[in-house]
This record gives structure tokens, sequence and C-alpha cells, in this order.
């Protein structure tokens, strides 16, 4: 058939109506993950919202309907929100200290330095183990008799030998850094992608314009980051905000409340006190936090560009 | 041609591999089918227990130290029965998480030990997910002491609310927990005896500084405080003070409940602790206890068995009450009961081969066996008594079940209860106070009791 002559109307309506079928026929392919997805991710979202109205108990399935009074004790909870400026601490050392040092890496190792391709590899590790482990791993570390204070002493610094998950001026300090050792490698990871797409000729260019290594980094590198930045910052807020496992290996939130986070009371209310209601109500609490957090910042960022 | 010959390939790797699904499957259906007939000639000249060949019941429990025990007496009664037990171990502290997750979703095992307490099971009762056991095996609670019976029993005006009365789980083992001390270090210090009073003890515990030996730890990063200081709310407060004023019809403060507290504050003061013993779990001070780098530690009677594992030469400690204070007026009354409860679920299709194989692990041999493998408190009263090689710590658990309290009463709300475990956890640094810990607990407990109204 010549390619430019047009075919006659009924061939015409029965290739569209084919086309049709086949469109609305395709859609099948996605109903597994759409069904996956609502299944396990739809449907736990709306039962949450539904709990948290609730005075469920988490096996019973037959329970009172309460209102807003969970959402009313929850907002009114002092130990809540010290565990929410607790997450914070932990948000804001990682913004600045895990993800500064991130960078540095990735900066690096993206230079082709001797032994690149095994850095990449060994940043990466952390991130791929269990956070339970590393929180006994560094629970060991941390012990009064551990490696820390070992070292301490072997190197002459025995007086600065501390109980440092045991006491309240260096808990919290303690489970941070072994929050950010473990997330570096995946900060590390995306700042190093996002290295790798600034154009090479960039460089070249400012090199014959005479610009040092300093200049470099902060006119072109730096810059060229910012979407990953955002990206890597929102992460970040989320997964320190976040942070349960190392808390629960190390200290269960002790001493007292000062390493206390909202994941844990979570976890607390619904499996220790059996109030999945008021668990519910905190989780959809902290949920819509990080949810406007990461609109003030992605809206921040797009501002910027 | 190469193109259509690809899907051609990918069609015939597809029905391989149902073909290999249909074909598994349909083995796997032979194969049960000539278990379950035992190579009998007919059905019908199957007698009873030929029947049982190939019935499998499944039991989850905890109990990482007993696994083996439990699995070799797991052996032992299909041996002789003909049921097949699937011991299943769970170990860790998310077991009663598993519990009730499984509770939710209607998969509960046959048989599982319970991790919980009174308040725990009776929501169990409530949704109907485990089986009344009292009507059924009445012989078999014969067997036990009455108060320990008690622990899972819930009358009319049980404060769990629960309105299927009835007995819902059989004891395999009891257990108490008290202080253990190391008797080489106390003799080291120029300690003769174990502390007869609070005072004493802390006497003691300012001999075994002066030695250069670390007096004290226990989990008092996780949940032993509540056990610690239930003694002194009995010995301070009394038990129907305490329990009305833990319901909120007594006020906490001016209770004396501050003199509970204090007893933390004093051990503090006393440089009792051992380094780090705010976050400290229970596991942690049991090794140090082990490795004699402290002198004392409150703990249950399982850790015998626990020090076993650890360090089997480990042998010279003993087990003293804890000691009661001058100024106290009522009796020191010690945390214990049902050290490990079987619960049966209440859709079992296997109903008597699980009652079968409860009653046989709490018959006197396999408890006698259990005592001596495991270092626990067997919950049958023969196999207790005739025990005649028990060590001087195991004896001396099995005199405190004397002194167990059947009941320290329940807050309204949880709440209270972790006001003070966090509160008591600054109090041991020196970070709090009893008087502030006492006001936040009473904060806890009028925000539940507002709550309830």
């Amino acid at each position: 058939m010549n390619p430019i002559s047009l075919p006659n109307a009924p061939i015409v309506k029965r290739k569209s109506r084919k086309l049709a079928c086949r469109r609305y026929f395709n859609l099948l392919y996605v109903l597994p993950a759409l069904a996956l997805f609502g299944v396990f991710s739809l449907f736990p979202i709306v039962k949450t919202v539904q709990y948290s109205f609730t005075d469920a108990n988490g096996i019973n399935p037959n329970f009172h309907y309460v209102g807003l009074a969970n959402y009313r004790s929850a907002l009114t909870d002092s130990q809540w929100w010290q565990a929410v400026g607790n997450g914070g601490v932990f948000a804001l050392l990682s913004l600045i200290f895990m993800n500064s040092i991130a960078l540095l890496l990735s900066v690096a190792v993206n230079a082709n330095i001797r032994g690149n391709q095994i850095y990449r590899v060994v940043f990466y590790i952390p991130p791929i183990l269990s956070g339970i482990v590393v929180g006994y791993v560094w629970k060991w570390i941390y012990d009064p008799k551990g490696i820390l204070n070992s070292f301490l002493q072997g190197i002459g610094l025995g007086g600065y030998t501390h109980a440092w998950i045991g006491s309240t001026d260096t808990a919290l300090y303690a489970v941070a850094v072994s929050s950010m050792w473990q997330g570096v490698g995946g900060s590390f990871i995306l700042f190093l992608a996002g290295l790798q797409g600034i154009p090479k000729e960039w460089y070249e260019a400012a090199e014959i314009d005479g610009a040092n290594r300093l200049q470099k980094l902060r006119y072109i590198t730096v810059p060229s980051l910012r979407s990953v930045y955002t990206m890597v910052n929102i992460l970040t807020i989320l997964g320190a905000l976040g942070i349960f496992n190392q808390v629960y290996a190390m200290t269960m939130g002790g001493p007292g409340y000062t390493t206390e986070v909202p994941a844990l009371r979570i976890y607390r209310e619904a499996f220790t006190n059996s109030d999945f209601g008021m668990s519910s109500a905190f989780s959809i609490v902290f949920g819509v936090m990080l949810f406007i957090l990461s609109l003030i910042q992605l809206k921040l960022s797009r501002n910027k560009e | 041609m190469i193109e259509r010959r690809k899907p051609g390939w990918l069609s015939l790797l597809v029905l391989a591999l149902i073909l290999a699904i249909a074909a598994g499957c349909a083995s796997g259906q032979n194969e049960s089918a000539s278990q379950n007939n035992g190579g009998s000639p007919s059905p019908s000249d199957r007698t009873d227990s030929q029947k049982k060949t190939g019935e499998k019941i499944v039991f989850w429990h905890y109990l990482n130290d007993r696994h083996d025990l439990l699995v070799g007496m797991a052996n032992d009664f299909k041996s002789q029965t003909g049921i097949e037990v699937d011991v299943q171990l769970f170990g860790g502290d998310g077991f009663k998480q598993k519990i009730i997750a499984s509770a939710q979703t209607d998969s509960l095992p046959d048989l599982m030990t319970y991790s919980g307490g009174a308040g725990d099971l009776a929501k169990l009762i409530e949704t109907k997910s485990v089986m009344e056991l009292g009507g059924k095996m009445g012989d078999t609670f014969k067997k036990f002491p009455e108060s320990v019976v008690k622990a899972y029993s819930y009358r009319e005006g049980n404060p769990f609310n629960v309105k299927d009365y009835g007995t819902y789980a059989v004891p395999m083992d009891t257990n108490n927990m008290q202080f253990i001390y190391n008797k080489d270090l106390f003799a080291q210090a120029g300690i003769t005896e174990p502390p007869q009073t609070w005072e004493q003890l802390l006497q003691a515990v300012d001999k075994l500084n002066a030695a250069g030996i670390t007096p004290f730890a226990t989990g008092i990063g996780s949940w032993v405080i509540g056990p610690m200081a239930a003694p002194y709310e009995f010995a301070y407060l009394g038990e129907e003070k305490l329990i009305r004023v833990k319901e909120g019809k007594e006020p906490l403060i001016g209770s004396g409940y501050e003199n509970v507290l204090k007893i933390f504050e004093d051990l503090y003061k006393h440089k009792a602790f051992a380094e780090g013993i705010a976050t400290m779990d229970l596991p942690k001070a049991e090794q140090m206890f082990v490795n004699g780098e402290v002198a004392m530690i409150f703990d249950g009677s399982w850790a015998i068995g626990v020090f076993n594992q650890m360090d089997p030469n480990f042998q010279h400690y003993d087990v003293f009450m804890p000691p009661k204070p001058a100024d106290a007026a009522h009796e020191v009354k010690i945390t214990g009961g049902i050290g490990v409860p079987l619960v049966v679920s209440q859709k079992t299709k296997h109903q008597d081969a699980v009652l079968k194989f409860v009653d046989y692990l709490v018959a006197k041999e396999q408890q006698q066996k259990y005592a001596e493998k495991s270092f626990n408190l067997p919950a049958n009263m023969e196999a207790a008594k005739s025990e005649g090689e028990m060590s001087s710590a195991l004896r001396n658990f099995s005199l405190g079940m004397q002194h167990v309290y059947e009941s320290a009463g329940i807050y309204p709300s949880p709440n209270v209860d972790t006001a003070m475990q966090k509160g008591v956890q600054l109090i041991v640094i020196g970070q709090s106070t009893p008087d502030k810990v006492l006001k936040q607990m009473d904060e806890a407990l009028q925000k539940a009791l507002k709550e309830k109204k």
C-alpha cells in the first residue's frame, strides 16, 4: 500500500477501535502493580487513619470510635514533642555532618583517586547492613569496657572515657554518630551520581580560565548539585526523623527520655501498651509533619532555582 | 525467523515450569497419602493410634536455651503416641508481638508458650483466640501450687474485665526474682553473710566498694525496674493500699511511694551501680556477673540456666530475698509465678493431641528432666519435691515461691509504669530525684484517670 494514500472510513474505524481495545487491554498489565499498591500501601494508610479515631487494642476486631481524643492526647503529650525534638537533633546533625562528609567523599572518589572503585564499595557497605546489627555493634563499641574507651586509655586519654550511651550528656550524640555512620554511604552514592552527571568540559573550560580547585568546587560542582542536594536533604531528614533500629538496639530511648524518638514511641504505644488507636494517631501526626517538611524543602529548592 | 523462535522457547520454558510445579504438587499429595495410610492394608483396619500417625501439631516458643530439650521431648512424645510436634523457636523480644500479629490474622499455632502478663492474655481471651483449659484439664491443674494456677485464672470481678471466666494457661515452670550474689567477691570484701535488711545491703555495698569491687548491676535499661521495685511497693504500702493507689482510689503522692523510689537513690548514693547502668539490659548484667565484674545482680530463677550456659564452671553464687528496710511496715513480697505459661489456640484442629502433649510436658518425669537440664523450677509439685540434688541457689529460689505476690494491682495506663521506669533510669545516674519522678508518675496517672472517665 502507498504510504500516503488514505484508507477508507470503515477500515479506519475498525483500526481505531482495535487500538482502543489494545490500550485498555494493556492496562491489565498494570493491574498486578495496582493491586499490590492498593493492598500493601493504600489499605494500611486507610486503616491507620481509621484506627487513629478508635480505642483499638490491636487484637480485638471490635473497637469504639473515640473522636479526636487520641489526637488531643498526642498533641498535648510533652514526651512526644521531646521525641520529635530528639529526631530534629538527629536530622540537624545528619544534614550538617553526614552530608558534608558524604559530599567530600564523593568529590574525592570522583576525582579518580587510586582505588576509587574499592572506596565506592566500602562506603556503601554500612547502608546495606541491618540497622539492628549496626546498633548492637555500636553498643559494643560504646560499652564502658568497649573498644572506644580502651582506645582512649591506650593513647593516654583515659580521663575522657565515658559511659557513652548510659549518660544523659552523650547518649543522643552517641546514637546519632552510629546512625550517621550507617547513613553516610547512601548520601555518598547520590552525590557521586550527581557529580558524574556534570559535563567534564565545564571543568576544562574553567581550568583554561585559570580557576583553582576551590573555585571549581564553588562555582561548578556545588551549583550543579542543587537538585541532588534537595533530594539528599529530604531523604536525610525523613531518615533521621524516622530513626528506630539503632535507638531500639542501643538505648530503648533511655536514659529516661534522652534518646526517645517518634518511631520508638509509636512502637511502644502499639506493642507494649497495646493502644493501636493512640499509636495510629501518633503515626498520622508524624506522617503529616514529615509531609509538610518535604513540601517546604521542595518549595525552597524550587524558589532557589 | 529468529525473532519468532524466542517466544517459542519462552513458551516451552513456561510450560515446563508449570508441568514441574504440577508434578511437584502431585507427588506431594501422593507422599502425604502414603504417610497417612501408614502401610496398613485398608482404612477400616486402622487402630486409633494408627489413625493418629501423621497428626501434626505446631508448637511455638521463645526459649532459646531449652529448644533442644523441647525438641527431644517432642520426639519422645512422637515415639509414644505417633503424634508429631513441630517445635518452632522464635527467640528474642519480639515473641509477644508475633503472637499479637498472629492472633490478628487468625494464624496462631496449636500450642504456644505465652510471653506477657495476665492483662495481655486477657486481650486474647476477649477475641476468643485461646482455649479455656480449667474445664478440660482439671486433673492436670491439681499438680501445681494453687497460687501458680491463679496467675492466669480469671474470676468474677477480675481487673481485666474478662467475662469468659476460667483458667487459660498451664504452667511449664515457675520462677521468681531475687538478688543473686557472688560468694567469692563477698568473701573478698569481708562480707560473711548475705544482707538481711536494706541497711545491711547498703553496708555490703560500701564494703565492696572499699575492696575495689563493683557492687551491683541489673537490667535497668529494660524491664527489670518494675520487678525490682515491687518488693518495696509491698513493704512500704502493703498490698491493699498498693492496689488502691494504682487504681487511683487513693492519691499516689503522700502514699509512701517515694520511699520505693528512694531505694534506687540509696543505691546511687552508695555508688552501688556498674558503669552504664541506665541503659544496661539484663543479658549484659548477667555476663558481667558471670565474669566476676559485679558482686550482685537482681535477676530471676532462670538466670541459673543462663549462668550455666555462659560458663558451666561458674557455680559459686547464692540467692537472697530483697532485704526489708527498717522503716517499712509490711512484709516484702516478690515478683514471680508461672515462668513459662502454655497456651492453646481456640482454633486448633487437634485439640486432643495438643492437650495430650501439654499433659505430657507437665508430667512428673518430664518436669524432673526439664528442671535438671534447664535449671528452672518445675511447676509440678511432685517433681519439685523429689529434687535431691538441688543447688543452694535453686533451693533458695524454690523457697522464694512462698513470698510471691498474687497481684500488685495495675495502673489504668501503662504510661505510669513507663514514667516510673524512665524516672528510675535517671535516679540511678543522679539526674533525677524520687520526688520529681513521683510527680511525673502522678501526672501520667491523673491523665490516665481523666481519659478513663
